[in-house]
C-alpha cells in the first residue's frame, strides 16, 4: 500500500489528454495508449502535478460526495494500476 | 421527426432534445447512422456532456469508437510532429490542409475521424518532400504515388488543392489558388502539435468544395462547416475569395444544407439572400442532399460551376473517365496493361448507379 505522504511523479515520455469520460495517456516510448475513467484521469492529473496520496484523497473527497474509505480504496487501486503499468516514477 | 433529422439537429445544432426519448431500436439506428456519417465520436461526446442516458449496447459501441478515434488521431498527430520537424530541418515548407487542422475546433480528438493527413507542398519542393518521407521509412502503396504510409500515419502530398494534376478539367470548375493558401497560412496548435494551416476562410472554401466533390456523403463535412462558420471569420474576405476563386456555388450549396437545419451567422444569411439557383440546379441539390449517403450527384452539381457547354462536357468526361493511372486506382484488381478494360467497367458502373438513382427517383415520385 502506498504511503500517504509519498509524492507521485509521472514518468517522462507520457502525454496526457483529458477526454469527455476520463482521459487518455499516450506512451511515446512504448507507443501504447492507456484509457482512464473519470476518477483515474483526475488521479493522474494530480500525480502529474506531484501531489501526495493524502492530497489526492483530499481533493477527490472535496469533489465527490462519497465515503472516505471508498475513496481511499479507489485511489490506492488506481495508483497500483499506474505503478503496475510503469507510468509513475 | 425521423432518427436522421434528430441526428442532424444533434450534430449541427447541438440540440439533443429529440434523442432523450429514443427507444433501443432507435438508438441502434442512431448508432449505425453516426458511424456511417463519421460522427460517432461527436455523438458520444454530446451524450456524455449532456448526461443523456444511453442503452448499454449503444453506449459501449459509441464509447469504443470514440476512444479508437481519440487514440488513432492523437497517435497520428504525434507521428506528424516528427514529419513536420524533419521538413523544418530540411527547409521544406508545408501547409497542413483540412481535416487535421479542423480537430482544433472540436472538443477533443475523439470527436472527428481523420483518415489521411493532407500536406500542401510547393511544386519545386515536392521531390524533396517525397525524399524526406522516404528517408523516414514512409512507403507508397501500389498505384498511389502521392500517398505515403508508415504505421498508422497516411500522408497525401499535394501540390494543388483539388488534385488537378490528375483531372485537369477541374481547373475550370473553381479553384482555390495555391498562392492564396501560402499567403494566408498561419500557425495553429492541434493537440500540442504546431502546424502551418490555411486561414479560416480558405478552410471554409476548401471544406465546401471537398464536400461537394464527394457528393456530401458524410455529415461530418457539414459539422466541420458549422464549426468553421461559427468562428470569428472575415466575411468580406470569404465572400470576395469565393467570387475570385469561382467557388460561390459550392459555398452556397454547403451553406444551404446548414440553413435548412438551423440559424446562420447574420452576414452569411444576408449573402445567401442575395443569391439563388435555377429550378434544375435547386432540384438536383435537393436530390443530392436527400440521397447523400449513396449519392453520385456531386460532380453533376459541380459541373454547373463550369462556364460553357464544351468545357462542362469536358469536365464531366474527365471526371467520370479520368486518365489511366486514376482508373487503375478505381479498379485495383486490373493488371496495368489491361487498363482499357477499366473504361468499360467504369461505363457499366455508371449505368448501374444511374439506373439505381433513376429507380429511386421514380419510386419517390
Amino acid at each position: 500500500m502506498a504511503k500517504d505522504n509519498k509524492i507521485w511523479r509521472a514518468r517522462k515520455g507520457l502525454a496526457f489528454r483529458k477526454l469527455v469520460d476520463g482521459g487518455m495517456l499516450f506512451d511515446q516510448k512504448g507507443q501504447q495508449v492507456h484509457h482512464f475513467n473519470e476518477t483515474a484521469a483526475v488521479v493522474w492529473e494530480l500525480c502529474a502535478r506531484g501531489q501526495t496520496t493524502a492530497e489526492i484523497v483530499a481533493r477527490l473527497r472535496s469533489a465527490y460526495e462519497v465515503d472516505e474509505t471508498q475513496i481511499v480504496a479507489d485511489v490506492q487501486e488506481v495508483l497500483k494500476d499506474f505503478s503496475g503499468s510503469d507510468l509513475l516514477q | 421527426m425521423t432518427v436522421e433529422s434528430v441526428f442532424e439537429r444533434a450534430m449541427l445544432a447541438a440540440d439533443l432534445s429529440g434523442i432523450i426519448d429514443f427507444d433501443e431500436e432507435e438508438w441502434e439506428t442512431l448508432g449505425d447512422l453516426a458511424i456511417a456519417e463519421g460522427l460517432e465520436g461527436l455523438l458520444y461526446w454530446h451524450c456524455i456532456r449532456s448526461a443523456v442516458e444511453m442503452p448499454s449496447e449503444a453506449r459501449y459501441i459509441l464509447r469504443t469508437e470514440y476512444r479508437a478515434w481519440a487514440t488513432d488521431n492523437f497517435a497520428a498527430l504525434q507521428a506528424l510532429q516528427l514529419v513536420l520537424d524533419e521538413f523544418r530541418h530540411r527547409q521544406i515548407e508545408i501547409v497542413v490542409l483540412p481535416g487535421a487542422p479542423l480537430l482544433a475546433f472540436y472538443p477533443d480528438p475523439g470527436c472527428r475521424p481523420m483518415g489521411d493527413i493532407d500536406l500542401l507542398v510547393r511544386p519545386q519542393q515536392a521531390s524533396a518532400a517525397a525524399a524526406a518521407l522516404a528517408a523516414m521509412d514512409f512507403t507508397s502503396p501500389d498505384r498511389y504515388d502521392d500517398l505515403y504510409c508508415k504505421g498508422a500515419l497516411l500522408i497525401d502530398l499535394h501540390t494543388d488543392l483539388f488534385h488537378c494534376e490528375r483531372i485537369a478539367a477541374r481547373r475550370h470548375a473553381g479553384q482555390l489558388s495555391v498562392e492564396q493558401i501560402w499567403a494566408g497560412c498561419w500557425v495553429c496548435e492541434v493537440e500540442g502539435v504546431e502546424m502551418s494551416v490555411p486561414r479560416l476562410e480558405d478552410m471554409v472554401l476548401y471544406t465546401v468544395a471537398h464536400a461537394l466533390r464527394h457528393s456530401y456523403r458524410r455529415l461530418s463535412w457539414f459539422a466541420d462547416l458549422r464549426l468553421l462558420i461559427d468562428q470569428d471569420l472575415d466575411w468580406s474576405y470569404l465572400f470576395a475569395a469565393a467570387r475570385t476563386c469561382h467557388l460561390e456555388r459550392p459555398l452556397y450549396y454547403g451553406v444551404c444544407f446548414l440553413q435548412e437545419r438551423g440559424p446562420l451567422p447574420a452576414p452569411l444569411e444576408g449573402w445567401m439572400q442575395d443569391r439563388g439557383l435555377s429550378k434544375v440546379e435547386a432540384w438536383l441539390l435537393q436530390r443530392a442532399f436527400a440521397g447523400r449517403r449513396d449519392g453520385e450527384l456531386g460532380d453533376v452539381l459541380w459541373s454547373f460551376n463550369v462556364e460553357g457547354l464544351l468545357q462542362r462536357l469536358q469536365f464531366l468526361a474527365q471526371t467520370y473517365f479520368p486518365q489511366p493511372s486514376v482508373m487503375l486506382q478505381v479498379f485495383p484488381f486490373l493488371p496495368k496493361p489491361l487498363f482499357p478494360l477499366a473504361y468499360g467497367l467504369r461505363f457499366g458502373q455508371l449505368m448501374f448507379r444511374g439506373g439505381r438513382q433513376l429507380a429511386g427517383l421514380m419510386r419517390k415520385t
